[in-house]
Parts: structure tokens; sequence; C-alpha cells
């Protein structure tokens, strides 16, 4: 993961006072990581404002950015940003409403809040509230948030949403790309409300060199125009994008070397090769021996892709995804005892045959097996899901059926929410999975979900009972969607008779072409497998408009056509 | 594919099975294309063609092959090489039946032309074979597919006379002869599609990188690189000269300037290509650190292709014809079979060049190749009707033990210049290879025999020269330990 680190750097100043008031109910806070967290969480800037007519304000606005600061950096590495943070806000909702439901004096446990994560090259804003966020790119000023209030009489507004006031928050989000040398403005209402517009923006113009003292005379010069609120401003300014320029991460990258081809006899770093287990174009697994004659399993890449940095990252990206995912159908990751002199990684040694052999030996399995064999298989794959991994090539050579059940032993194609988001300077691999096995939408360019997975695991149950393709062999050559719409499931009950019916059902909807119309959790399909479900007990017949919807259409239209030309003959 | 030697005679090993049916089809298509040469004296004698018009064939035969290579290229990126592959051979079938059927000089003509498209099925092989093998076996494996394919050209020599005159006989023999090959490539093509598979079952799919030109390190690369694309339209405007009423009188004068600004168009349009694959590197001066790769070493390779593969398609085309006059008194099919021996070394020399490149030092072994490929032209080109046959068989022999092994040691060479682009470096020194045979064979039309083989000792003598200046490509330095250990690996 260290080709992925961030040089992020930031310059920033914040300062919050009460003002006029007595008490202040505003709180403003920030974290800057280093290292890893920078990569994977970045920078997060967040101010609220406690809402004062609640006397809760200002613990309600506290529990916010501490809650915020803290939960935010300690949700899974493998989560997106956006979803990172939504849960954090959305858990902080929650636990204020019930606060302001549960307190006895019936104070409200209210506060705007907006938040600034900058992660990469990217910056995102989550916003409730009338706090703001600004952006100044070269000389322009410009709002990025809207505030959420409702104007009564010329007078008053009121606030029309804050944390704390509904058990379901709505909050605004979006993402921004980051330039070097932008500047972010943080402020509470004490801020820019008293202060007119356009002097506002001369006021950060002529101070944006220097930020400790653009924030120090942002205060008085809100008291100057009669602020008779809590004052509240952050700034931040993009030194330094958080990108790595290419030559940085392929420096990182190829600071290990490819191990050459190795033969049996050979050792590298104490492992000694045993046996060459498998070779393709893109990599070489070998079984190696450690000094405590404990066997292991390396995989070094093949020196075909020595200069191919897209190559590199993927391989070094395996081992990490690998080091994440722990569950009995996952393989594990070893961590190398000495340091490595080369570019390899270690997993256990899991005996036992892979799928392949297993259907090769056996022709095809019966059904209480197979579905015994899926179900272990699910359990592997939403250990991936639950981080926020897809596995993406799921094929019988990847699974080896272990004593204790069958086990996902590859991480090649494995995709993360979170580490896509970072962006990086090489030009990924564009993965399709293998061609029997991955799902339609990898090859026309369809949205790519937990469904695909599920595609392909009921690619693996299919041939488990029947030994054949779903879709016969003209799924592999189909490109486009065009071609996959022309493709009928073919009834695993025809190449073996023994699969009931609703089991064949329940294979058909995992199968869908269209994502949507698979099962929504992988959970629901695994029932459908084990019971019966009720709609699929017998085959009934069924609609017409399902079994032929393109003819039924067509004659729908054609009679359509008809009438309006007897219609049209009628009237002459 | 758990061992880790390659054993030939394993055919339930899927990517031996898929490398054999694929160097056959290679082999097929040279048998092919070479079906012209052997059976000179029975067509020139069909049609009473001047030995001008003779030399025009044979030039117009490979004419096509330069820009079919990028057409193909690009075909078995959309569409996988197993279709191209079948659908070439069949496709060529038909072309090869029209030749075998033309009743005149132009149909003649225009059919050779357009055969020259079956030349270019060497590039989508190489891509077949590479996704078959590992690391450890591709080298040979494509070793064993470039020479055993090769031989095709040989095998052309020593069975269709045969079959011309042996077999069905008569005045149109040779058609019948041309039309049994045409046939056999048909069904062939219909087979290799039923049992070739793209990929091994279950690999892992990526979408194919974009191609287009070759990307380069600096501004002077990029001249130089521009330069070199020069002489490949400069070859076919010279063709396409020869052609005209200037020359030949094939073709009209309008055609033939459509043809030169046809040709200028596609000039301009590579160029184009060339420089959308470089402009950030035009922009800022230069690429990064591990980027760079010196792209004279691509231009030394591609000589050295041109001195090797390309006067071996040239001299396969003009050898029986010369044995045939030379020496009183040999039949046609003993011409053509000594003709044809001359690609009859691939099967061993074309693997045994890239084995010696990788045992005993890149620049070191070119050098010696070339000087062999120098001195043995240099013999060629002494051969009269004094020698003994024996001696003559025996200088053809040796000569062509070098030439072949020099195409195997240039692409030894290929993917260690820059890995990533091996695919288009080595499409650009394949090019000049038949730029190389378009060049010789045009000017095999203006000079004798003599001067010929002298010329092409001459190109591998220059060859030489710029082998010397070819930097030692540096890869891994490892070493064994006697207990198995390795250590010190290092990387350039």
């Amino acid at each position: 993961m260290d080709h992925l680190q961030s040089a992020l750097h930031i310059s920033f100043a914040q300062k919050s006072e009460a003002g006029r008031k007595p008490e202040n109910q505003d709180t403003v806070g920030a974290r800057i990581p280093e290292g890893n967290l920078l990569t994977t969480k970045g920078i997060a800037i967040a101010i609220a404002d406690g809402v004062s007519s609640s006397k809760a304000a200002r613990e309600a606005s506290q529990t916010a950015i501490a809650g915020f600061l803290s939960d935010y950096y300690a949700t899974p590495d493998t989560w997106r940003t956006q979803q990172s943070a939504m849960r954090v806000i959305q858990s902080l909702n929650s636990s204020l409403w019930g606060r302001s439901q549960n307190s006895i004096y019936g104070e409200g446990y209210l506060t705007t809040f907006s938040a600034l994560i900058l992660k990469g090259d990217t910056g995102f804003i989550f916003h409730v509230g009338d706090t703001r966020v600004y952006r100044l790119r070269d000389n322009n000023l410009e709002l990025l948030t809207r505030d959420h209030t409702q104007r009564i009489d010329k007078h008053t507004t009121h606030l029309s949403r804050a944390m704390g006031a509904d058990p379901y928050l709505e909050v605004d989000m979006h993402s921004l790309e980051l330039q070097r040398g932008d500047i972010f403005i943080l402020s509470s209402d004490g801020i820019h409300e008293q202060i007119p517009a356009a002097e506002f923006k001369q006021f950060i113009l002529g101070e944006r060199d220097n930020l400790e003292t653009l924030v120090d005379k942002a205060l008085p010069l809100a008291l100057h125009y009669n602020s008779e609120d809590n004052l509240s401003i952050q700034v931040v300014r993009i030194d330094h994008l958080g990108t790595a320029g290419q030559d940085d991460a392929v420096q990182v990258l190829s600071r290990l070397p490819f191990p050459p081809i190795l033969s049996p006899g050979q050792s590298i770093d104490g492992l000694r090769i045993k046996k060459i287990m498998h070779e393709s174009t893109r990599s070489q697994v070998y079984l190696v021996e450690d000094e405590k004659n404990n066997l292991l399993v390396m995989k070094t890449p093949s020196e075909i892709y020595q200069d191919d940095k897209a190559y590199i990252e993927r391989f070094v990206m395996e081992a990490w995804i690998g080091a994440r995912i722990q569950s009995a159908g996952v393989v594990r990751i070893i961590p190398a005892a000495e340091s490595r002199s080369c570019l390899y990684y270690l997993t256990e040694y899991i005996p036992g045959p892979t799928l392949t052999q297993l259907l090769k030996e056996r022709g095809i399995l019966s059904i209480l097996d197979a579905v015994e064999l899926t179900e272990g298989l699910i359990r592997g794959i939403r250990a991936f899901h639950r981080k926020e991994t897809l596995h993406q090539d799921l094929k019988p050579d990847n699974i080896v059926i272990s004593t204790k059940g069958p086990m996902i032993v590859d991480f090649g194609s494995c995709w993360v929410a979170g580490v896509q988001e970072i962006s990086s300077p090489l030009e990924r691999d564009r993965i399709l999975g293998t061609l029997d096995y991955s799902a339609p939408e990898y090859r026309y360019n369809g949205k790519i979900s937990a469904a695909s997975d599920q595609f392909s695991l009921a690619v693996l149950l299919y041939e488990m009972l029947t030994g054949k393709q779903p879709y016969g062999s003209n799924y592999s050559k189909a490109m486009d969607l065009k071609s996959f719409q022309r493709l009928t499931y073919i009834s695993a009950m025809k190449h073996n008779p023994l699969v009931p019916y609703w089991l064949d059902k329940a294979l058909e909807k995992a199968l869908s072409i269209y994502p949507n119309s698979r099962y929504d959790a992988l959970s629901e399909w695994l029932q459908d497998l084990k019971r019966p479900n009720p709609a699929w007990l017998t085959p009934r017949a069924q609609p017409l408009l399902e079994r032929y919807p393109d003819k039924i259409w067509k004659l729908l239209a054609a009679s359509g056509w008809i009438a309006a030309a007897i219609a049209f003959f009628w009237r002459h | 594919m758990s061992t880790h030697r390659l054993h030939l005679l394993d055919f339930s090993n899927k990517s031996v099975a898929t490398l054999h049916f694929t160097w056959f089809a290679f082999f097929l298509t040279f048998v092919m294309w070479f079906s012209l040469p052997p059976l000179k004296p029975l067509i020139t004698a069909s049609f009473a063609m001047t030995p001008q018009q003779w030399a025009a064939l044979l030039t117009l035969n490979v004419a096509l092959t330069i820009p079919a290579r990028i057409v193909v290229g690009s075909l078995v990126d959309k569409f996988g090489p197993r279709a191209i592959y079948s659908g070439l051979l069949i496709f060529s079938g038909v072309l090869l039946i029209a030749f075998a059927s033309a009743q005149s000089f132009e149909q003649l003509a225009l059919f050779r032309f357009l055969l020259g498209f079956v030349g270019a099925g060497f590039v989508i092989g190489i891509r077949l074979v590479s996704e078959w093998f590992p690391a450890r076996q591709v080298g040979l494996a494509e070793g064993i597919y470039g020479g055993w394919g090769n031989f095709g050209a040989a095998a052309a020599g020593f069975t269709l006379p045969f079959l011309a005159i042996h077999v069905f006989g008569g005045v149109d023999g040779w058609r019948y002869a041309m039309g049994t090959a045409a046939i056999i490539a048909m069904i062939y093509g219909v087979a290799f599609y039923l049992t070739v598979r793209n990929t091994p079952k279950g690999s892992t799919y990526f979408k194919p990188k974009k191609s287009g030109g070759l990307e380069v390190s600096n501004k002077k690369d990029f001249w130089f690189y521009v330069i070199m694309n020069v002489p490949m339209y400069l070859i076919l405007a010279v063709l396409a000269w020869k052609m005209s009423p200037a020359n030949l009188g094939l073709l009209s004068t309008a055609t033939t300037y459509v043809l030169y600004v046809v040709l200028l168009g596609l000039f301009i349009f590579q160029f184009s290509q060339i420089l959308r694959v470089n402009k950030e590197m035009l922009k800022k001066g230069s690429v990064a650190e591990h980027d760079k790769y010196e792209f004279k070493q691509v231009a030394i390779l591609s000589w050295a292709y041109l001195a090797t593969f390309g006067s071996e398609i040239a001299v396969v085309s003009v050898l029986p014809a010369f044995f045939m006059t030379t020496f009183e008194g040999l039949s046609v099919t003993q011409a053509a079979m000594l003709g044809g021996s001359f690609a009859f070394m691939n099967l061993v020399a074309r693997p045994g060049g890239g084995w010696v490149s990788d045992k005993f030092g890149r620049r070191f072994s070119m050098s010696i190749i070339l000087a062999g490929v120098a001195c043995g032209y240099m013999l060629l080109s002494q051969i009269n009707a004094s020698w003994p046959l024996y001696l003559a068989f025996g200088a053809v022999f040796a000569c062509s033990l070098f030439v072949q092994a020099g195409c195997g040691a240039v692409f030894a060479v290929v993917p260690l210049i820059k890995r990533r682009m091996t695919g288009q470096i080595a499409g650009l020194a394949g090019a000049y290879g038949n730029v190389g045979a378009l060049f010789f064979l045009t000017m095999n039309t203006f000079i004798d025999i003599h001067a010929f083989f002298w010329m092409l000792a001459i190109t591998a003598t220059i060859g030489l020269v710029f082998v010397q200046f070819l930097k030692e490509p540096q890869g891994h330095v490892v070493e064994v330990n006697e207990d198995g250990s390795l250590h010190k690996i290092e990387v350039s």
C-alpha cells in the first residue's frame, strides 16, 4: 500500500470565540493524520453551530465534531469516503435525536454541521444547516453549500434542517476535484451573516497569503459589523495535491525487483521451492517450505510485466486485500518471516483438489453436495462484501475443496471501493473476469456490484449440478448488451433431471442478465437454495407476457395500428 | 501446465496442442505465399511472360504485406486470433484459387498483389502463442512457431512442383497444384476455428490495451522514428512507379497518381498516430525515467531483421529460377527443391539463433551471425555453372543457417528492450523485414543475380556495423548457490 501514499499538504488556521454572546456554542475541529491514514481517510475539517434556541446547543455541537473526527477515522479502510462519513453522521444524528427525546428538561440537542474531507486530489463536503463552506479559486470566492433555512418574514429565518432534529437526516454531499492553491473557508453564521458578501470577498482576497492573520482579523471584522452571534472560522489552503506523481509511485513500487523464474530445489529468502503448482502468462504459483518445514504457497509476478506499472500495482494490492479479509472460507495471507528480497506474497497452503479437478473427477455433484459447497462459498464471498470488496473472478480454478469446506484462494481481480477512489497516476487494467464466469455487466460496461459476484457463484453452482454453462457456449462470445439480450437461460433440469424445479428457478433468478433482476442479497438466494420457495413449488404456467415478451408487445402494437386504421377508414 | 519443460508430444496438454495448431496455420500461409517461385517455369510458359513481368509478379507478392500487418494487427485486437487466423486461411485460399485460374497477366498480377495479405499471418500466431504460454516457456514456444511455420516456404518448394508435374501433369498442372494447397488451407481454416481457443479455459480476461504508434523517449528519437517510417511508403511508391506506364504499364497514369496520393495520405495518418501517442512527451521534452529506452536499439534490430528475414524472403523467391538458369539440365522439381532448401533450416536454425543469443551475449552472437550472412551471400554470388551441384547446395545451406539464426537472434532481443512495448517493437522490426523483402525484390528487377547477392551481402555488412552500437540489454543477474539458494537479484 505504500505506493498510494498521499503527499497532500495543507496550511490550516481556525478560530472560534463566543463574541458578544455569553457562551460559545460553536465547535470547530480538524484532524490532519499522517502516513497510511492520510491516504485512506484523508484530512477532516468540521464546523458545527449549536442551535441557540436550545440550551444543550453547546453540547450538541461538541458531540457532533468530536464524534465525527474520531468515528470517521475508525471506519474500515475499504469503505468509500462518502459511505464512511454518511454512516458516521447518521449515527451521530440518531444519538443527538435520542438525547433530545430523553432530555428531562425538554432540551433539543440540535446543531448545524459542515465538514470538508480532503483526500488525495478530491474534496468531499457534507453539510446540514447554515454553516457554510466557501472555496476561493483564483480570484473567485464561491459558496459551495446551500443554507438550510426558511424565511418566515423579513426579519426572521428559521433553520429548516439540523442534526438531532429528526431521526432521519438528509445530508447534502458533494465531491470536487482539488487544485493546488485552492482555499476553503468554513464559517458559522456569526461571520458570514453580518459581513456583506462583497466586503467578505475583498477581505479574503486581501488576506489569502497568511491564514493565521486571516482568521485573527475575521473576528474583529464581524464584530465591527455588529455580529451578535458566536464567531467561528476555519481556513485551509491546498499547498500540494495528494496524488503522488507517477515517478514517485513507480519508484516505490519498483523498489522490490521481480523474482526470476524459479525451479524446484532453489530457495529464496529461506523459502525452498518444492513444486510449481501453476504457471500462467500473468504469474507463477509455487509450493514452498519455510525453515520450520511449514508448507506455504508463494505467488510471484510474471517477468513479462516487469515494466507494467498497472500490473505491479494490482499485484501489490492482491496481498493487501487478502490480508484484510478474515474468513474460514478465504485463504489467509502469511506475512513473510524474513524481509522480502523481491516481489512476491505468501498464503497458507490448503491441500485438496480445486473445484476444476473435482468436477473433472466426479463429473457432476449431487444436489446436496453442490448446495453445501455453494453455502461455503457464499460465506467466503460475504467476507469480501462486508469489506466493500468484490472478488470479480470466481471460477473453479480459484476454489480449493479443503477438509473444512471450499476455500477461495485468489485475490487477483478484487475490486475495493475505497481504494478505487484514491486517484492513481497509473492507468489501471480493466478486468473483465473470466469469460465463462464473469457477469455480463463487466462486458457491456454496466454497473458492477455485489450482484456480479452472485452471478459468478450461480454459474459455479450450475456447473456443479450439470457440468454445463447456463447460457451455452455463446455466452463467452457476447461482448455487448444486445448480444447478451439474445441469450436464453437453459434450464438446469434439461441437463440434470434430478434438479428440482424450485432450485432451477433460484438459479435462473441469480443468473439474470440484468443485475437488478437478481437477488438483493446472497442470503435470500441461499434460502431459496436450501428451502423450496413456495412460489416455485410446481411449474406453473407463466404469464404470456413473460413467456413471449417481444411477441406480445408486437401484437399489441400491431393491433393498435389496425385499430387506428379502422378508425381512420370509418371516418372517411 | 504444472510441468516446467515443454513436452512437444504431449498433445493432451492444451497449450502444446494449440502451439502445434498455430504453427501449422502459419506453415500453410507460407506455403500459399511461396507457391509462386518454385512454379516459375510452368507459369511463365503458360503466359509467355518476360523476365521483367515475372520479377514484377514476385515483387507484387510481398507488396501488400506491409500495410496488411497493421490491418491484421487491429483485427486481432478486435476479434481475437482464432477468428482472424481461420478467416485469413479461408480468404487466402479463395485468392489462391482465383490466382490459379487466372487467364491473363493482369489477373495474375491482381491476385498475387492481394495474396500479399497472407504474409501478415505471423502477427496473429505470435499473439495466440503468447496467450497460452507462461513466461518460462513463451520464448521457446514462439521460436518453434516462427521457425516451423517459415518452413512452409521450403515445403512449397518440395511439394508443389512435384504435384504439378508428376501428379497432375499437363500445361495446367501448376493450377491444380496451387488449388490443392488452397483447398487444404481452407479446410484447415475451418478446423482451426473449431478446435483452437483464444485463451486457455478459465484464464482471466483483461481488456486489451489500445495500441497506436510506438512511444519514444525524446524528441530526437521521435524524428528518428518518423524518418524510419518513410522507407515503408517510399518502397511502395517505387513499386507503384514500377507498375505505371513509365515502366511495366500495368496501371494507368491516373491510377498511379491516385496510389501516390493514397500512400501520402497513409503516411500522414501514421504520422498523426505517432504524434498522438507521443504528444505528452513532446510537450515535456522527455518521458519519465522508468519509461526511457533508446530508440536506436529498435532501429538496429529492424535493420538486422531487414538483412536477415527480408533477404530470406527475397532469396526464396528468386533461388529456384537462379538454379534453373545456372545449372543446365536441372528439372523443374529439382531446381525448386534446391531453392526451397534455403528455408529448410528454419526448423532448427531460428530457435537455435535465439538460444545462441541467450547463451553467448546479444551483441556478440548478432555480430557473428551477420558476418556469417554477409560471407554466405558473397559465396552465393560466386556460384556459376562450373560449380558442382552439391557445392552450390552446400553454400545455400550454410548461408541459410546464418540467415535464420539471425531472425531468431533478433526476436530474442526484442522483448528485452522495453517489455511493455514488446508487441509494437516486434511489429516495427517485422515490418522492416517486409520492407527489406520488397526492396530486394524490386532491385532484382533492375540488376542481375550476382549483383543481387552482393547487395544482400552489403546490407548484412552494414548491419554488422550497426550492431556494434547495440547496447547489451541488462536483465537479472542471478547466481545460484550450491545449495540451490539464490542471491544477488538485481534488475537494471
